[in-house]
């Protein structure tokens, strides 16, 4: 048995660092003010986001971004994930390190990509004028189609893995049984993987929402300054325009956002969930 | 509605494996054949390929004389016991046994009523409500019982329907499901290693081997006549012996005869001396090895010890009981 | 085989090449001999990878993400370590409470962290940059950092640490010579994780950015931002390449995927 004195000594270190580096400036920065700072606390805070009309556009956007950004990473991801559970072993592996390698590359190297195809020199556009089906090259940058594009590409992998996660735990002998019972491919998948999986596949949708909210390189890239987004934002406020209390009034929504979707997806599967 | 199951030459491999070479086999109407063999013999593999979830390399699968081998599993009216039972963990009981209904669409009163009469069948109605992960082992086999049944399949398949049930459960249930066989009148296809739940519960045995068919007929028959050295080693015919006149033949242990001394053994029985080698308690009597002069090892079983290591014996073999190898392959 | 709907199979190969499309798309831009970035290239040639290896700013940002990488990583090993253990065999308590606190940082979005070390550390406390990004990045790493090397303590065999225990070992030469080797694919994984969560980052950088303290990717995002040449393509490639390696190396070393696939592999045997 250890000895309580152990246990706090190697406890202590990293709780110390926390607290210092983590616990004490975010809550400072959302709830209170720093010293030495001109900036009211909380209430100033409040009074910029009822104020700023810009902030509850770039909000409303955030939301809608993500919201669509997880429809279609659940979309692509969930087929794949299922495929990579119920494959040979070697399919297994090449599939799975494919859609995991992506992870690996820096958001601005997975961005950068997008500029490439576009842009209005880009692959995209020329293909359009090519075709004939426009007269002058497009500019596709800076919208919020691109910031959507982008980001589904950025987090498909999440919902990748998440669902091969969940599919492969559920026993594929369940869906035989399903399909014996006369149920189609289709049906089995629907009615008895799906179910099944959801609480594991929830997991990955939170991850994307969370993930598209708060994404800063890709709408900085792809949206510009024409379509800004919470984080982009709050950048522009702490970097640009230099106003401290509207960039922690951002902080703190894009927080609660983030917390709230967190807190939303940690209720919903009990229902559903297989014990 | 009961089915004739016929396999045509089904072959399928797996990497570096000959899972089924070339099965002919057929299951009659209404009645239940099991499939008996070793772990890895591909009994699984056929009874995947005859629910349609594998699809062998070649070959055919005949249900009531269609060619059942490119049907998708959904439609071949075939009732299935999975060696999991593969219940599903999101639904509760009735909703389990109602699943298959419900892909066929029936009108919502049938499938209220036929879940009833299902779970009536099994002796599980109180448990209507409850979620799979609920309940004991035996009444899991019993939901996946009912849940195969429910259907009326042209076939029933079980894979082992047993062998997750601890072993005097699993003997209690071999009567529940012959009886549900033969009150629901289906062609069964029962896949075991356990040679005495295939004896017991089976019409006809096919004894499968490295992916053949060694051996098809009814329980006695086989039991008494296995056709090669492999199955009659399989059955238990532990001990295998030269007769004069008769050649190799093997014979179980408890059909091995004790001679005391001064007593005579009976008339058409062949007598083999020896020497005592070891002997085991095994509850309701002992196992006894014995060495013979030729040096083979024979085993067999006596009410009492009253035997030493190293004593002298006398063993007789009555001829009606052992079974000629000559000529059988091996 | 077994028979699988032939929708999944498409809907798998088009989500594929989506996510690796574009990827590969910018290794045709970096070979190009033109001036803008353009896909397909116009003429092939090296000279984007020639000019980005030899950039200072690109190359001064490459140390700076080497060095805070690495001192992160160690930092957030050190300290991440003893708090699983303690929280996986000291029996500290309240153990979920403490464990749920150590993940955090990566709850909070990084913008905002990033955001609030600029304002305490950097504006109230007045910290160098570097030692702000080198914090920030700490901190950020020390959720990985407890959680991988905790699944991995949990998974081990504790009676090992007891035969240990019992044939004479201390505490200290139990956790060198048992339990050490027994997480250490665990820590591996750790380390791996925090080296390419750090390198990669972007937000935490772009905010606790100084003087000398440009991190590659901040480095490349700014080059965007402004200029349309093929640099940053070339850069891209390389990195890639060095993705590729890490991948390689890491599946070598702690056969990630084969881990994955061998668990299941007998699945289908009859």
């Amino acid at each position: 048995m250890w000895r309580r004195r152990t246990t706090g000594l190697l406890l202590a270190p990293g709780l110390a660092v926390l607290a210092l580096v983590f616990l004490y400036p975010v809550a400072v920065t959302l709830v209170a003010a720093p010293a030495g700072v001109d900036d009211g606390g909380l209430a100033d805070r409040l009074g910029a986001l009822a104020a700023d009309d810009h902030i509850w556009r770039a909000a409303a956007r955030t939301v809608r971004v993500a919201a669509l950004v997880t429809g279609l990473c659940l979309l692509l991801g969930l087929p794949v994930g299922f495929l990579i559970s119920r494959g040979p072993p070697r399919r297994r592996a090449v599939l799975l390190a494919l859609a995991v390698f992506p992870l690996l590359l820096s958001t601005v190297v997975r961005t950068y990509s997008w500029l490439v195809i576009l842009g209005r020199t880009g692959l995209l556009s020329r293909a359009l004028t090519g075709l004939g089906l426009a007269e002058r090259p497009t500019q596709l940058l800076y919208t919020e189609t691109a910031v959507v594009v982008g980001l589904t590409q950025l987090f498909t992998p999440l919902v990748i893995i998440t669902a091969y996660g969940a599919f492969a735990h559920v026993h594929p002998d369940l869906e035989a049984a399903a399909r014996g019972l006369g149920a189609s491919a289709g049906s089995a998948f629907r009615r008895v993987a799906l179910p099944l999986a959801l609480p594991g596949v929830l997991v990955g949708a939170t991850l994307v929402f969370a993930g598209a909210v708060t994404a800063f390189t890709t709408p900085l890239l792809l949206g510009g300054t024409r379509t800004p987004t919470l984080a982009t934002l709050l950048y522009d406020y702490a970097n640009v325009t230099v106003d401290w209390s509207s960039a922690a009034a951002v902080a703190l929504l894009m927080t609660v956002i983030v917390l709230a979707a967190g807190a939303l997806a940690a209720r919903a599967p009990a229902k559903a969930a297989p014990s | 509605m009961a089915a004739v199951v016929r396999l045509d030459r089904v072959r399928h491999t797996f990497p570096g494996v000959v899972a089924l070479d070339d099965v002919e086999l057929t299951a009659p109407p209404g009645r239940l054949t099991a499939l008996l063999g070793p772990s890895g013999c591909g009994k699984t593999t056929l009874l995947r390929v005859v629910a349609g979830h594998l699809r062998p390399a070649a070959g055919r699968v005949l249900i009531d004389g269609r060619d059942a081998t490119a049907l998708p599993p959904e439609r071949r009216d075939i009732g299935m016991v999975f060696q999991s039972y593969a219940l599903f963990p999101h639904l509760t009981v009735a909703g389990n046994v109602a699943f298959g209904l419900r892909m066929r669409r029936l009108p919502r009163e049938t499938v209220r009523r036929r879940v009833g009469e299902a779970l009536d069948l099994v002796g599980l109605a109180d448990q209507a409500g409850r979620r799979p992960q609920e309940l004991s082992g035996g009444q899991r086999q019993r939901v996946a019982l009912a849940r195969a049944v429910t259907i009326r399949p042209a076939v029933l398949l079980l894979d082992e329907p047993l062998s997750s049930l601890d072993a005097r459960l699993a003997v209690q249930m071999r009567g529940e499901l012959r009886r549900v066989q033969r009150e629901t009148g289906l062609t069964a296809i029962l896949v075991t290693h356990d040679q005495e739940e295939a004896l017991e519960l089976a019409d006809e045995i096919a004894i499968l081997d490295r992916g053949r068919v060694v051996q098809h007929g009814a329980p006695q028959e086989v039991f008494r006549a296995p056709a090669t050295r492999w199955v009659a080693g399989f059955l238990g015919y532990e001990n295998v012996l030269d007769i004069p006149g008769k050649g190799p033949v093997a014979v179980r242990p408890e059909h091995l005869g004790l001679l005391r001394p001064g007593d005579e053994a009976p008339g058409d029985a062949h007598v083999v001396d020896g020497t005592v080698a070891d002997v085991r308690f095994r509850g309701t009597g002992y196992t006894i090895t014995f060495r013979t002069a030729e040096g083979r090892s024979l085993v067999a079983v006596s009410p009492d010890d009253g035997l030493a290591p190293g004593a002298p014996a006398r063993l007789y073999v009555p001829l009606s009981r052992a079974v000629g190898l000559e000529g059988r392959s091996t | 085989m077994t028979r699988r709907h032939p929708v999944v199979g498409a809907v798998a190969a088009v989500a594929l090449t989506f996510l690796l499309g574009p990827i590969l798309l910018v290794v045709g831009v970096a070979f190009t001999a033109g001036d803008t970035i353009e896909f397909p290239p116009r003429g092939l040639s090296l000279r984007w990878f020639a000019q980005a290896l030899s950039y200072g700013p690109f190359l001064e940002a490459l140390r700076t993400s080497l060095l805070v990488a690495v001192a992160g990583t160690v930092l957030a090993l050190a300290l991440g370590l003893p708090v699983a253990l303690s929280l996986n065999r000291g029996g500290a308590r309240p153990r979920g409470a403490i464990g749920t606190l150590f993940t955090l940082p990566v709850v909070v979005p990084e913008l905002v962290l990033g955001y609030a070390l600029f304002q305490t550390l950097m504006v109230t406390f007045r910290v160098s940059a570097f030692g702000a990004l080198l914090a920030g990045h700490t901190v950020l790493l020390l959720p990985y950092a407890v959680r991988v090397t905790g699944a991995s303590l949990a998974q081990a065999d504790r009676s090992l640490e007891e035969a240990a225990r019992g044939l004479g070992a201390g505490g200290w030469a139990t956790f060198t010579r048992v339990t050490l080797p027994v997480i250490g694919p665990g820590v591996a994984a750790a380390s791996v994780l925090s080296l390419v969560t750090s390198f990669n980052n972007v937000p935490l950088s772009l905010l606790l950015n100084g003087p000398g303290t440009t991190t590659l990717p901040v480095a490349m995002l700014h080059h965007v931002e402004f200029a349309f040449d093929p640099l940053v393509a070339a850069v891209c490639t390389l990195l890639l390449v060095l993705a590729v390696v890490v991948m390689l190396v890491t599946e070598r070393l702690a056969g990630f995927t084969d881990v994955l696939a061998r668990q299941e592999a007998d699945r289908w045997r009859p």
